[in-house]
């Protein structure tokens, strides 16, 4: 039930109306609400005007009951307007103790300004709110109770709440690209320095230009604070024959707003050397399209050019170092041909008449004659041989390596063959290993291991079982060491360094015939392929030979390993 | 001026090595007829019946030529080279005998057009046997080509 009375304000104020509605509960009455309004109405009017209020409004007695409520208290609070009047008002917020402060600051202070409270629903919803509160008195002054008005911020705190949000990512995005910046900043100044690129920045509306520290480098001035200078400054170190043109192409890119590559000479402050530079400049242009600023890069790129020069310089001794060298293979091969060719001449002509001798004039001869006769002829050949086993020797330095892929295992057995069948007296025996392919020139190759196999037929010539074996051993790191062993009749390891030099021997002629070519070549063939090549022996007892060939398509860093003392 | 028929020319600068040739085929008796010259120039003379030859009857060629590489005036590749361009011997067979073991000698004498191409053994015993084999092969076994009939 409801009852409004009108009341006038006394003394009697013009200006307001004072509304009263009087609630039962349970057949009790309780006290008035009062409502001061701006002028006078209508009380249904004011109650209206609470109604319409979106914000939480309520009133409370001194007692700290609540003595009304409007709809927007009713929908954050879940109850009805029943239940709510009556009742502890602070039993409906969040923290009670709170409320019961606040409200006893309106009682002590007369208001309360934006005092955060947090209303609890009944089905748990929280929403926070601020309050504003007055205290309220009847006519004669007395203190009623407490008008109350919250105001819903659970929207602001949410927007609040994502303000924060935004504003901590945004802070995040604006330290990490402020980071990001600084890092290419600072790449891009370790790469200009590295480089020597000094940078400059003309303000066209100024005139004033700056210049980092490498541009003062470059131009050997001593450095100025905050690098400022002038226009002229640089205009007065270009070389005077390229200004006229630079001060051109500068203005072409000012007028044209746009960029430019130049090149141009400076006389260095420091040492008044002739520089040359090498720029890019890049207009920066306003809204209006015009050119504002420009920026640009210079380099000292002098050194350079020397350099360029000096390799232009080796480059061309390196040709004429080259036709030279061809001219010498050419003499060489000219050399050879003659070698071939007239060397050979006279020993045909000593061996021919020779044999003439002996077949014309055998009668008049006596044995002592034609022993002689025979050791010019037998002479005579040797020489034949020697020159060509040397011509050989200068035909393998020629020869253009073709590599293949080559079955060294039956390759070996095949020469072995070739080679006993000219030995048919001798009892040569051959142990071959497995060994695997290489990669090689197949002519070379085959020379290498007629050479070889060889010396192990020859040198073992005076053995009654001749013993000859080939195989493989692998190092360390893979790499391949072919060796072939005889039992024949070795070397002194004090003359190892002997063994392949050209025309040198470590037996006499007469204990075992030959020109001192083979190993020179097997070491020329070894060289050719990348090779290694050495030798073991004992007097006496046999020579092993150890060869590498690599295969320059498996590795570029095969390094080889030097001679070492192994044993397979 | 010798008008017979010539079984080989000999075009050889070193005395020595002709006269070996020619004890060779005359020991072997395949040779009757040998000329021997000394030169590129006087062996194309001889050819083409010109200069000191130019009383000879041009049409009668030997049966073979042994031509040696390295020569005076024109060396033997030029002289192949002439030989092989001019009608009149064009077909005329041409053997290669030589000191050389060069592999640029070997091709460019037979891109030339040599008919065969002999490396002088050193040792006299391989050598004799060598021109007698060439004597025998060119002058009893090889059947050549009616010159005249290119003319």
């Amino acid at each position: 039930m409801r009852v409004v009375f009108r009341v006038l304000r006394f003394p009697g104020s013009t200006a307001s109306l004072q509304w009263q509605h009087n609630h039962r509960f349970r057949g009790k009455a309780f006290p008035m609400v009062f409502m001061e309004m701006p002028m006078q109405r209508e009380a249904s009017y004011a109650q209206s005007l609470i109604e319409a209020s979106l914000d939480p409004l309520v009133t409370i007695s001194v007692e700290g009951k609540i003595t009304d409520v409007n709809e927007a208290t009713v929908q954050a609070t879940g109850r009805s307007r029943a239940e709510l009047i009556g009742t502890d008002f602070s039993s409906y917020f969040t923290e009670p103790d709170n409320a019961r402060d606040g409200y006893q600051r309106v009682l002590a202070q007369g208001f309360l300004r934006d005092y955060p409270l947090a209303i609890r629903h009944t089905n748990g919803h929280v929403t926070d709110v601020l309050y504003n509160a007055s205290l309220y008195r009847d006519e004669q002054g007395r203190v009623q109770g407490v008008f109350a008005a919250a105001r819903d911020i659970t929207d602001r705190k949410r927007s609040e709440a994502e303000i924060r949000k935004l504003n901590a990512d945004l802070e995040l995005h604006v330290r990490e690209r402020t980071l990001a910046l600084a890092e290419s900043e600072e790449r891009l100044r370790m790469a200009t320095e590295a480089a020597e690129i000094g940078f400059w920045d003309w303000d066209l509306g100024t005139n004033a230009v700056q210049w980092d520290p490498l541009m003062f480098h470059i131009y050997g001035m001593p450095p100025r604070s905050g690098g400022l200078v002038r226009y002229e400054d640089w205009k007065s170190h270009v070389h005077p024959e390229d200004i006229a043109d630079q001060e051109a192409l500068l203005r072409r890119t000012i007028e044209q707003a746009g960029r430019d590559k130049r090149e141009f000479r400076i006389v260095r402050e420091s040492d008044r050397a002739i520089r040359t530079i090498r720029a890019a400049d890049a207009a920066i242009a306003g809204e209006d399209g015009k050119a504002r600023r420009l920026v640009g890069i210079n380099l000292d790129f002098t050194d350079t050019i020397e350099r360029l020069e000096e390799i232009r310089t080796l480059n061309a001794s390196l040709k004429i170092r080259a036709s030279e060298l061809e001219t010498s293979v050419k003499e060489l091969d000219a050399f050879s041909y003659s070698v071939s060719h007239d060397l050979r001449a006279p020993l045909r002509a000593i061996d021919g008449f020779s044999r003439i001798l002996e077949e014309d004039y055998a009668p008049k001869l006596n044995d002592e004659g034609r022993r002689v006769i025979e050791v010019i002829r037998g002479e005579a050949h040797r020489m034949g041989r020697l020159i060509d086993d040397l011509l050989a020797f200068s035909r393998l330095g020629r020869q253009r390596i073709e590599p293949t892929t080559i079955d060294m295992e039956s390759m070996a057995r095949r020469v072995f063959g070739e080679l006993v069948s000219l030995e048919p007296a001798r009892r040569i025996h051959l142990t071959l290993h497995p060994i695997p392919p290489a990669f090689g020139t197949e002519s070379m190759i085959r020379q290498l291991w007629t050479n070889l196999i060889g010396n192990a037929v020859k040198f073992t010539g005076k053995r009654e079982s001749a013993e000859v074996e080939i195989g493989v051993m692998t190092g360390a790191s893979g790499e391949q060491t072919y060796f072939i062993r005889d039992n024949g009749a070795g070397f002194d390891m004090r003359y190892a360094d002997k063994l392949f030099g050209v025309f040198s021997r470590l037996h006499s002629k007469d204990e075992f015939p030959g020109t001192g070519v083979g190993l020179a070549l097997v070491k020329r063939i070894i060289d050719r392929h990348g090779g290694q090549v050495w030798g073991e022996g004992e007097v006496d007892t046999g020579a092993t030979f150890f060869f590498t060939i690599p295969d320059p398509r498996k590795s570029t860093t095969d390094v080889q390993q030097p001679p070492p003392s192994q044993t397979p | 001026m010798n008008t017979e028929s010539t079984d080989i020319l000999i075009v050889e600068d070193n005395p020595n090595d002709a006269l070996l040739t020619i004890r060779s085929l005359k020991q072997s008796n395949l040779a009757n007829n040998i000329v021997h010259v000394t030169d590129g120039q006087t062996a194309l003379d001889y050819l083409h019946a010109e200069g000191a030859y130019r009383e000879r009857n041009a049409l009668k060629l030997p049966k073979v030529v042994l031509l040696d590489l390295k020569i005076p005036k024109l060396d033997g590749l030029q002289v192949l080279s002439r030989i092989r361009g001019d009608a009149r011997t064009k077909l005329l067979p041409v053997v290669i005998l030589t000191s050389s073991q060069e592999e640029s000698d070997l091709i460019e004498s037979y891109k030339l057009g040599a008919n065969s191409y002999i490396v002088k053994p050193v040792e006299f015993e391989n050598f004799s046997k060598s021109i007698r084999e060439v004597g025998l092969y060119w002058l009893l076994l090889n059947k050549p080509p009616a010159l005249r009939a290119t003319l």
